[in-house]
């Protein structure tokens, strides 16, 4: 079940092939942009919001440094700890470490996209501690041994057939595929874990620099019951989850619920300052941040991709792309898919290793359209390509086809030629028992009818006869 | 504190073509966003209030004063066959001495209140398991968000658990509690939350406990409460 973003071409066109899934992924997504569409009509005011919320994102990431200090400041005087880590084995250790001396032999965790990038899972695992997905959709495709297919839905490319026989083998209750039933089952069966465990772990959807306030958005409650119950809590952060001030999240939070799910607001939002206080009758008595490197000052460094670290993971871009609605988010190999994906799969992992995403794309520009923070994803995609096209990481193919573009492109004459060649060659390969293929185009696409005449002839006719534009 | 801290803040710094150190200044960010036009009076705001709840499945009412908000809390005990409540700490339902009256309402039905001291670690842990088993679990509010149907309670006044654990969640508020938008309650909890208004967790609710996880299927309750009611005592003062 580990896939690589190195074969997206391959899963791409497995899971095109999956009549099945293909509905799945277009009714979901569907779905998703119609109530999305339906919330952001009510806020006349959309556009100011993307752009305030893109500029105090451009302040905190062109000002990083300053904000992580300050956020680590504001933690510490609340009673919190803050832990930075390089990369994932840090990060991951430092949790394994925490669990070691609670003697946690569980853990219990909601829904974290950097818990996901650093594979903080299996490194519990290996480490002899269970961890305990409690998103219900993280639930799920735990128990199927599987990875989230959508940032929003982890679950979605499962039927409530295939959970419900995944119930009925892996925990012996009889089968239903009721999902009211299958709901119920996995509340009664987490609840037991919510109350016996030591520490919980969470993410961060933005965590204030000046008050050290992490806010969690989520509906179904369980990373309320992941921060509350256990007596330790620790969240972990991608470095650019931070925002200068407090007072800037209800903008973040009203731009996230109605992107994401088209929710006004979500069921609930946790803004957490440290630790439980004198007199509170709950909350962790530890408080731990992990901020997380990862990768991400080197997006840093390049100014025309810093602008994917202001992604707020709503997964609206995932919804519009016609890329992911016919794909699904599996073909990534990654665990960011959808256009954003494309964008920080290769950043993160390597542009070699996943040099297939940035062509993952119509370049129709709807991801930089509906980006509630106003990234300039499909240019981002662009300068990718452009890195690999200089790198010479594309096929020798495409390189000489776009070498000899480019020279007739240049000399008229030239054109004109390889103009005509080029149809008497289609004319005469058309007309053959083997027509002409384009190996990786051809089998999936109809080549176009040629036209009776060049573009040329037909302008200089038609311009005679006085019909021309 | 550790080694990584200083070696991610160098890589940051070098990224960011800045030498040396923390020389980055906060540069506020101009509010050019215009505000919808909001309406305002407790009454129409809790209207609006009322209509965005009931549209996520909350379940908000009026009540003219305590009394009928005690009888409301009978008929709904009644209705759906609660046997044990929680009531918080909330200054609302001290005010009232909720526990104790509904104790004398309801004499086939169990009372648990939010008591003694938290400090102990016993009695937060005896205070846990009750939770876990209560069907119904009162509490107040910190403010109301009209333009989304939220409330919003602090740590301060009742445990985290209280609006999370049990079957049913009832929210006594009162008018003067009751904001438009999230940005005025913030400009409420102040210009300076640094100074310690900020209690250690705020908690938004807004309806009641859903997913849709599988196959985009609407479900309450998912690991919170299945009914989340709101109910305004008082007219608007």
């Amino acid at each position: 079940m580990n896939r690589t973003p190195s074969q997206f071409r391959i899963l791409a066109s497995e899971n095109i092939a999956d009549r099945r899934l293909r509905r799945t992924f277009q009714s979901a997504t569907g779905h998703a942009l119609g109530q999305r569409a339906q919330s952001v009509q009510l806020v006349p005011e959309w556009e100011d919001l993307r752009e305030r919320a893109h500029r105090i994102k451009e302040e905190a990431v062109e000002h990083l440094d300053f904000y992580l200090e300050k956020l680590e400041a504001s933690v510490i005087r609340r009673g919190g700890r803050v832990f930075w880590a390089r990369d994932a084995s840090e990060a991951s250790s430092y949790v394994v470490d925490l669990c070691r001396r609670l003697q946690a032999s569980t853990v219990v965790k909601s829904k974290s996209m950097a818990a996901e990038e650093i594979g903080l899972a299996d490194a519990l695992e290996a480490a002899g501690v269970q961890p305990v997905e409690t998103d219900l959709g993280e639930f799920i495709i735990q128990v199927a041994g599987e990875t989230p297919s959508h940032i929003i839905a982890p679950a979605l490319h499962m039927t409530r057939q295939q959970i419900g026989n995944l119930f009925h083998e892996k925990f012996g209750i009889p089968y239903t595929d009721i999902p009211a039933e299958l709901c119920a089952f996995a509340r009664q069966r987490l609840r037991r874990e919510f109350l016996s465990a030591r520490l919980g772990i969470s993410g961060v959807n933005f965590a204030a620099a000046d008050t050290g306030t992490i806010a969690i958005v989520e509906n179904e409650g369980n990373a309320r019951l992941c921060t509350s119950l256990p007596r330790v809590h620790v969240a972990i952060m991608g470095l650019e989850k931070v925002i200068p001030r407090f007072s800037d999240l209800p903008l973040f939070l009203r731009l996230l619920a109605r992107s994401s799910t088209g929710q006004k607001q979500t069921s609930y939002v946790s803004m957490i300052s440290g630790p439980r206080r004198e007199g509170e009758w709950d909350g962790p008595e530890e408080f731990h941040l992990v901020l997380l490197d990862n990768g991400r000052s080197d997006i840093l460094s390049d100014p025309r991709v810093r602008r994917s670290l202001y992604c707020i993971r709503c997964g609206a871009c995932l919804n519009t792309c016609p890329i992911y609605q016919r794909v699904g988010g599996h073909s990534y190999g990654s665990v960011y898919s959808g256009p954003i994906g494309s964008v920080l799969t290769p950043l993160f992992q390597g542009l070699e290793a996943a040099k297939d995403l940035p062509y993952a794309s119509s370049l129709c520009g709807s991801c930089s359209n509906i980006c509630p923070v106003k990234i300039d994803l499909h240019h981002q995609l662009l300068w990718l390509r452009e890195k690999l096209v200089s790198r010479r990481a594309t096929p020798w193919q495409e390189r000489l086809a776009m070498s000899l573009f480019a020279a007739g492109m240049k000399d008229p004459a030239l054109y004109r030629m390889g103009s005509a060649l080029l149809r008497l060659f289609l004319k005469v390969s058309g007309k053959s028992n083997r027509p002409f293929t384009i190996p990786g185009w051809s089998p999936t696409r109809d080549f176009p009818a040629l036209a009776q005449t060049s573009f040329k002839q037909w302008w200089e006719s038609s311009r005679q006869q006085g019909e021309g534009p | 504190m550790n080694g990584s801290r200083e070696v991610i803040l160098g890589r940051i710094r070098r990224a960011l073509l800045r030498p040396g150190t923390g020389h980055a200044q906060e540069h506020g960010i101009p509010d050019r966003v215009r505000s919808t036009p909001g309406r305002v009076g407790a009454t129409r705001l809790f209207d609006q209030f009322q209509e965005h709840s009931a549209s996520v499945g909350g379940e908000p009412r009026v009540c003219a004063d305590i009394e009928e908000a005690l009888e409301g809390i009978q008929k709904l005990v009644a209705g759906a066959g609660y046997r044990r409540v929680a009531v918080s700490h909330h200054e609302i339902c001290r005010r009232h001495r909720l526990a104790q009256v509904l104790s004398d309402l309801l004499p086939e039905v169990s009372v648990w209140r939010e008591e003694g001291d938290a400090d102990r670690p016993g009695s937060r842990r005896r205070n846990s398991r009750q939770l876990a088993q209560a069907d119904l679990s009162i509490t107040g509010a910190d403010f109301l968000i009209a333009e989304s149907g939220t409330v919003l309670i602090a740590s301060a006044g009742s445990s985290r658990q209280i609006s999370l654990l049990p079957t049913a969640h009832l929210v006594l508020a009162t008018p003067d509690q009751i904001y438009p938008d999230l940005g005025a309650v913030f400009r409420q909890l102040g210009t300076a939350p640094e100074e310690g208004r900020l209690p250690a967790a705020l908690t938004m609710i807004t309806g009641p406990s859903r997913t849709a996880d599988i196959e985009k299927v609407l479900i309450k309750g998912a690991h919170g409460p299945v009914r989340q009611l709101t109910w305004m005592i008082g007219e608007e003062t």
